[in-house]
């Protein structure tokens, strides 16, 4: 298993944390890039710890994925609180019925997944319980 | 008009789930296909380059054994589902510069060798890659726009699956189609779901297939015919929805920037296209290309279908052929399978899916790249 | 000197749970049983757990990560070679000069690397250190509810403490240990579950043996009776062992259905959680404990018990609104029935 592409991300896998356009304001997770994607100013960034928790844009609920996922899993795209971030968000403990666009979800640390013995955590969302 | 680069010839091969043909097979069939269909005839000797489009496949080489068209300038492109649209414009922009006059436009995919075929992608691991694809497939990346799309404008499965009826009905007319079955609303409500919003028949089958096209220079162009058909100009936009702008979670921005420079250099509007083969991956895709492509206002894609502006006996027919949900979506050849029919199209030499006295068609893709995250879309457009 | 002590603590518990009688339905045991213990959802692991843990510990504390000098990561459920210890260190991001260890081989684990974090902050070597508590313990098919490591007791969950000398809420007083040759429950890495002695031997022999000795040696280096102890919590295995154990260590008997339904006592509502047990039980007292209160802290594991005991300080009741509140895992829950059960704890899967 490759693990200089994991080495690279480990900020981004281990800490939520985005990197802010000082210039327009986008936040930047899990792609950190030196040129604004929404803006193009270059070197423009301020480290930023991101909200845990987030409302869903828009989501699909998928039954068809390889053997190792349990389906239907469903699938959002998730505006984080402020400081804000707009990110894809692998669903975890959510079952397909209660997905909405709407709903209000929080950030949890739970396994990616795990390939020739080794465990990738990184984070994924599961409803907001209060 | 513009009476530039022509396109002089067009060959075909069936499209589906060919396990007796190879990459090479698929090719060889095309381009002899393409050949015998110039109408004064055209020796292989004259062609003066080539380009391929193939997600897979790389290499000029793997156009040229299999065609023999050894010692030419031979290109192989890539730009996710636009590749072959993208072979296609590349072509024609060399041609339009006067560097080559008689070119050859090949698109190939062979998708069917393996079982797990895209979904196996979802299963992706390492670093970034990670995020870019894991879980998502691809009815995954377009349903995500699909269901915000139902939540802005109140479109639904119902105007989706209406899709699916008219481009199954206009397969089972068509001559190469991977499905040849046709359907009802109902039908396609109840299928299996794949990825909500998306069901079984909301999305494109996995198909091989392959399509060549010849292009020649105005000086050149009444040597092999007498109906050439005229390339416009072309467009070709790149967008991505981790730019966190709002417009590209309903839409494909690219494919309006692609269709946009493309109107601008055929000297159109939207409303001057009579009909058009568009990337129909899934049915959603293609109720926001009516929107993308200026056929009518953002958000009103829904109504296009509703109204039946583009049945195949509509005010604009749109995907006469039965589109990718009835071919399939052999990545490469798509494209260049659409530029296809455009041409027999304006050519009146659409047998059973004529649309009749049309003039000027457009020819679109959008794709995938760097994961979900970027979208590439081409846009040519034909007239005779 | 002032001694160390707890400066934050937090929880981490799985959302889903199962009703021991639907474990005991599952192999047609004509039984009577209460209680239910923690599912781990199939993408949580001793690391995510106790990252998630830590986290809390962390806000709890107040402090800024980069002042952790060492994160020590308990577990019988982590890799043999390889560290989480380290991916919990740069995930709540400590200094490069952290130290870390990944302690495992029994629940005892967590009290030895608690003696191992105060002898290093008293040592001045570090300034506050991590301590993660973290199990997935999965127990044998069709084992029985009376025994301890069986799949009615066998639960998944983890828990965090940092320990420093400032901002203390719960002040470390003195440590009693005590260990014997008693060989009593294993698991090898080709074991798939945890293999144990007779029942009554090992938990006699075994579990009261040592949490008595440690404990009374304890009470009598601190010369207090155990009726002074506002709050008792032992290692929990399995709740029959802790009502015997609470009895043998001179709570009167009118007392012990009040002792266990305290705080700290959790056996009937998460299961045994291994390593995790004493941090979350620590972290359920300080949620209501007062200034003043002592805490009595026994673990167990391979044959020996580590005593600590912890006098409350004012410090806790002005922390308590920046506390991660365990009620969040009590109330939100899940109930899942066996099979799935089976599946979350991956001991039956599709992939051989």
């Amino acid at each position: 298993m490759s693990t200089p592409p994991l080495y690279r991300d480990i900020a981004q896998n281990l800490k939520f944390e985005g990197l802010k356009c000082k210039s327009c304001g986008y936040v930047a997770y899990p792609e950190y890039h030196r040129i604004c994607l929404k803006c193009g100013a270059i070197d423009q960034w301020e480290k930023v710890k991101l909200s845990r928790t987030g409302t869903v844009h828009t989501y699909i609920v998928s039954y068809y994925l390889p053997p190792e996922f349990e389906t239907p899993l469903p699938l959002a795209i998730v505006d984080l609180d402020p400081p804000g971030g707009r990110i894809y968000a692998i669903s975890t403990e959510t079952k397909h019925e209660d997905m909405k666009v709407g709903l209000r979800v929080e950030v949890d640390f739970r396994e990616i997944y795990h390939k020739d013995g080794l465990s990738v955590p990184s984070f994924k969302f599961k409803p907001l319980r209060e | 008009m513009r009476k530039e680069v022509a396109v002089i010839g067009a060959g075909m091969i069936h499209f589906g789930e060919l396990f007796d043909k190879s990459v090479d097979n698929m090719i060889e069939e095309a381009y002899i296909n393409c050949l015998n269909s110039v109408d004064k005839g055209i020796e292989p000797k004259e062609i003066e380059a080539a380009w391929l489009g193939s997600a897979y496949e790389r290499s000029g080489a793997s156009l040229a054994v299999p065609t023999g068209l050894f010692r030419i300038p031979i290109s192989r492109n890539e730009n996710g589902c636009a590749t072959g649209s993208d072979a296609f414009r590349n072509a024609c922009y060399a041609v339009k510069a006067g560097i080559y006059k008689v070119v050859l436009v090949c698109g190939v995919e062979k998708m069917r060798d393996t079982a797990g075929g895209l979904i196996a992608k979802a299963a992706a691991k390492s670093g970034i890659e990670m995020w870019r694809y894991r879980a998502r497939t691809m009815p995954a990346f377009f349903g995500l726009r699909g269901t915000r799309h139902f939540h802005e404008f109140g479109s639904n499965r119902e105007h989706l699956a209406m899709i699916s009826v008219k481009n199954h009905h206009n397969g089972s007319l068509y001559p190469y189609a991977h499905y040849k079955f046709e359907t009802t609303v109902d039908q396609v409500l109840n299928a299996p779901i794949v990825s909500w919003p998306l069901g079984l028949y909301d999305c494109c089958p996995i198909t091989d297939g392959a399509c060549c096209v010849l292009i020649a220079h105005a000086d050149v162009a009444k040597k092999y015919t007498d109906t050439p058909v005229w390339w416009q100009g072309a467009g070709c936009g790149v967008d991505s929805w981790m730019r966190g702008l709002d417009e590209n979670l309903i839409g494909f921005p690219a494919t309006a920037i692609a269709a946009r420079e493309a109107y601008k250099m055929a000297g159109i509007t939207p409303k001057d296209i009579q009909v058009a083969e568009v990337h129909d991956c899934f049915t959603v895709t293609e109720m926001l290309d009516y929107e993308d492509l200026g056929f009518c206002k953002k958000g009103e894609g829904h109504k296009m279908i509703e109204e039946g502006v583009v049945n195949l006996d509509g005010s604009l027919p749109v995907n006469p052929s039965g589109g990718l949900i009835a071919k399939g979506h052999p990545i490469g050849a798509s494209g260049v399978a659409q530029i296809a029919e455009i041409y027999e199209q304006l050519r009146g030499t659409a047998g059973k899916v004529q649309v009749p006295d049309v003039e000027i068609g457009l020819q679109h893709n959008i794709g995938l790249g760097r994961g979900a995250t970027g979208s590439a879309s081409v846009v040519n457009i034909l007239r005779r | 000197m002032n001694m160390p002590g707890i400066v934050g603590s937090g929880v981490y518990l799985p959302y889903y749970r199962i009703k021991l009688s639907d474990i005991a339905e599952a192999w047609n045991r004509n039984i009577k049983i209460a209680g239910e213990k923690t599912v781990p959802a199939p993408d949580e692991t001793p690391l995510t757990m106790g990252r998630n843990a830590a986290d809390n510990a962390i806000s709890h504390a107040g402090i800024p990560s980069e002042d952790i000098g060492a994160v020590y990561f308990c577990s019988n459920s982590s890799m043999i070679e390889g560290s989480y210890a380290q991916d919990i260190a740069i995930a709540i991001g400590t200094k490069p000069s952290v130290t870390i260890a990944d302690l495992h081989g029994s629940p005892r684990s967590f009290t030895i690397a608690v003696q191992m974090c105060l002898d290093a902050i008293n040592s001045k070597r570090i300034e506050y250190g991590l301590v993660v508590g973290a199990d997935i313990l999965v127990g044998g098919l069709g084992t029985s509810a009376g025994d301890a490591g069986s799949e009615y007791v066998s639960a998944a969950g983890a828990g965090a403490i940092i320990l420093g000398n400032k901002e203390i809420i719960a002040e470390f007083e003195a440590i009693a240990s005590y260990m014997t040759g008693i060989k009593e429950r294993w698991r090898s890495f080709e074991d798939k579950f945890p293999r144990l002695g007779d029942g009554r031997f090992i938990r006699d022999k075994g579990y009261i043996n040592h949490v008595i000795q440690a404990g009374k040696s304890l009470l009598s280096k601190i010369n207090c009776e155990i009726s002074e102890i506002n709050h008792v919590i032992l290692q929990q295995p399995h709740a029959q062992w802790v009502r015997r154990a609470l009895g043998k260590l001179g709570i009167p008997r009118d007392q012990i259905k009040a002792r266990l339904a305290a705080p700290g006592i959790h056996i009937n509502k998460f299961g045994d959680l291994g390593a995790a047990c004493l941090p979350v039980a620590l972290t359920e007292v300080l949620e209501k404990g007062q200034p003043g209160e002592k805490i009595l802290t026994i673990s167990y594991g391979a044959g020996g018990s580590d005593a600590i005991s912890w006098n409350i300080k004012d410090p806790v009741n002005t922390k308590r609104s920046q506390a991660v509140s365990i009620e969040k895992f009590l109330k939100h829950k899940e109930y899942v029935n066996y099979t799935t059960h089976l599946k979350y704890n991956k001991v039956i899967s599709q992939f051989v």
